[in-house]
């Protein structure tokens, strides 16, 4: 059992040709991962960063054989067709990107994705980084080491500051994962729970949430029945003004939802280590140091 | 994006919803001719985007145009929780009869939307939320929802007593409002469609309120007439912020704050409070920080502080995943460059791709570059303006 994807994993990209959809390439190529083909309306027959171009998943599919996962780097407006055309494709793991996906398409998305048994990371996500293995996304591979504890978070660059301060205190990871910081996403922290509590190099869990909506509550009900490998949480936001919009579409107090402390009462009471700074993590990790 | 109850009820109206006469007045001039046409008595109501309007005196039934002048002109420049009206609503009055609830809203929980009833609208539903019946709607079932479909789940969710109260007719009309609401928050891309009070007369229903939120990354495909009025005016620096995409929240603290990428930011208002100081804002640049973003960022901070002699250091935090540590570093080191007087000082915290060249140029500016967040917090809240 691992995290989605390897280093045999075949990657298609979506938004290939644009500015940062072939910087993101290369950063990925970097890293080893397999970019197999990539896909821009309009600029099929072309090729970007040694990868061939072509304008439909499915002509993707048709030239370059079957692919495994997708990452999206389309402008939001295009975003759910680009899924769209990924499902029908039967590439089973789509990572979105895109961040300002309309609500709507995000909750057709979901349902679309789950009911055809596509993991879809994100939308608003860096992606998943497998330490010494596989990337899919922008999570800088220099911040990351190889270890036994999964890093699963709702933020983007937050995660990044995660992994650096984890790998600066020789605590290594067995995946870095942003699942998206928007309020309808295509997995849970539930669903991510679940593989970390199933793949063998994962022997403790770090769950970084946030504030707004009830995702770590509902997290908190999963670790309590079905997690045995130890959780620890850092929530972010806690002095965070209520009503407004913090960044994220989903990080916003509504009256008594999405409160830091709701989310305290329910992860504690489901056995969650909780440190309330992102520098306590490496102190309160320490037994998973090499 | 809240809409005013006006442009609520014009969308209403597109939907065959039936909303008392009313027209919307950007002055007395214009609400007195209305009051004409419409006939009294009838209802003053501001036009802001908040509730407990009545309460605050942003409502008023008025018997004649004498009336009308006196209390338009006052609901005109009253202030109700921080915000000037952007006009006023005059309109017939409802008429009297049972005050409902109805509501669409997006659902958090099931990653859908839900139905929302009560038989006791009006205030009495902000009083009480548990009483509202709540029929989740899956995404899978939205494009099947019926009428009959309402129905049936409204005749099962209401107690014995309700059922009684709520004549068949009624909620039968009442699940065909809902059906028609429903396909509507889909196709207009709401996150709330509410109507409360939702009048149930011996004329059939009418909606004496309307409260609807637009999904903001939707409306790039949705501005056609939903928006008329200008909205409140941001302040210069909110405005500033938003021409250069970065999404700025003033707050009323000591250190002014900017990182790329919002669990970033939220970490680092915590992070102030750990050192018993405060923020005195929010400033996300999105994940990646281009030059232009940088400096424009940097330009805020500086102005947030200039006149303030609450703030006493600026922070910046930078965790880069592409090789642009060195753009967003010579971005603010040309703002702090172009600003040698600035008397607030400027720390930052650089990581990432790039980083090491990021700092260099960052300590060249006369920045105070720490090497975690933890230490750059600590430096910012122990320091002071310069005189």
């Amino acid at each position: 059992m691992g995290f989605l994807c390897t280093k045999q994993t075949r990657v298609l990209v979506q938004g290939i040709t644009g500015n940062f959809g072939r910087s993101q390439t290369r950063l990925m190529q970097g890293y080893g991962t397999r970019i197999v083909a990539g896909v821009t309306p309009g600029k099929g027959g072309g090729e970007a960063e040694g990868v061939p171009v072509f304008d439909t998943v499915a002509q993707a599919v048709e030239e370059a054989g079957p692919l495994d996962a997708s990452v999206i780097y389309v402008p939001a407006p295009y975003a759910a067709a680009a899924v769209e055309e990924a499902v029908e494709s039967l590439i089973p793991l789509v990572v979105v990107i895109t961040e300002g996906v309309p609500l709507h398409d995000e909750m057709r998305l979901r349902h679309l994705t789950r009911s055809r048994g596509v993991w879809m990371i994100g939308p608003n996500c860096p992606g998943i980084l497998v330490p010494g293995d596989t990337s899919l996304g922008m999570i800088p591979p220099g911040s990351t080491a190889p270890g036994p504890v999964a890093v699963i978070s709702r933020s983007g660059t937050l995660t990044f500051e995660i992994t650096k301060i984890l790998t600066d205190n020789a605590i290594g990871q067995s995946v870095c994962v942003g699942i998206g910081g928007d309020r309808v996403i295509g997995r849970d922290f539930a669903d991510y729970l679940r593989l970390a509590q199933a793949d063998d190099a994962t022997r403790a869990i770090i769950l970084v949430g946030e504030i707004g909506g009830d995702a770590e509550e509902r997290a908190a009900a999963v670790i309590a029945a079905e997690i045995e490998k130890p959780v620890f949480g850092l929530l972010v936001g806690r002095h965070a003004p209520r009503g407004r919009r913090m960044g994220h579409a989903g990080a916003m107090i509504s009256g008594n939802t999405g409160t830091i402390e709701s989310k305290e009462v329910a992860l504690k009471a489901a056995g969650v280590t909780l440190v309330e700074y992102l520098w306590e993590l490496p102190a309160a990790l320490e037994c998973f140091a090499d | 994006m809240d809409l005013y109850e006006f442009e609520g009820k014009a969308l209403l109206a597109r939907l065959g919803v039936p909303t008392p006469p009313g027209e919307f007045c950007l002055d007395l001039e214009a609400a007195i001719r209305s009051g004409e046409s419409i006939g009294y008595p009838c209802v003053v109501k501001s036009q802001v985007l908040t509730g407990g309007r009545g309460k605050a005196g942003g409502i008023a039934i008025v018997e004649s145009a004498g009336d009308l002048a006196r209390e338009a002109a006052r609901i005109l420049t009253l202030e109700i929780k921080g915000q000037s009206p952007a006009g006023l609503l005059v309109e017939g009055r409802a008429p009297a009869g049972r005050e409902l609830y109805v509501a669409v809203t997006f659902d958090t929980g099931t990653a859908g939307l839900a139905l929302l009833f009560s038989l006791r609208g009006g205030i009495a539903v902000e009083e009480d939320a548990a009483q509202l019946v709540r029929i989740p709607v899956s995404v899978e079932d939205i494009g099947a929802v019926t009428p009959a479909w309402v129905a049936e789940r409204l005749r099962g969710a209401l107690d014995e007593r309700d059922l009684d109260a709520l004549p068949s007719e009624t909620l039968d009309t009442v699940a065909r409002l809902f059906a028609n609401l429903l396909s509507a928050t889909v196709a207009y891309d709401l996150e709330l469609l509410e109507i409360n009070p939702l009048i149930a007369s011996a004329d059939g229903l009418i909606a004496a309120d309307a409260k609807v939120v637009v999904d903001d990354d939707a409306l790039y495909r949705q501005s056609d007439g939903l928006v008329v009025a200008a909205r409140p005016l941001p302040t210069p620096l909110e405005q500033r912020a938003r021409a250069a995409s970065l999404n700025f929240v003033d707050l009323d603290g000591e250190i002014c704050l900017m990182a790329n990428g919002a669990g970033l930011n939220l970490s680092l208002l915590d992070a102030v409070a750990a050192f018993g100081s405060t923020p005195a804002n929010f400033l996300d640049t999105g994940g990646g920080a281009s030059a232009a973003k940088a400096y424009e960022g940097m330009r805020i901070l500086q102005d947030r502080g200039a006149d303030d002699p609450g703030v006493r250091a600026h922070l910046v935090m930078l965790s880069l995943a592409i090789t642009r540590a060195r753009e967003a570093a010579e971005g603010i080191a040309r703002a702090v460059a172009e600003r040698p007087d600035d008397p607030v000082p400027t720390f930052a915290v650089v990581h990432g791709t790039g980083a090491d060249e990021g700092r260099r140029l960052l300590e060249e500016a006369g920045l105070h570059v720490a090497p975690d967040i933890r230490t750059a917090v600590e430096w910012a809240a122990a320091a002071e303006r310069r005189a």
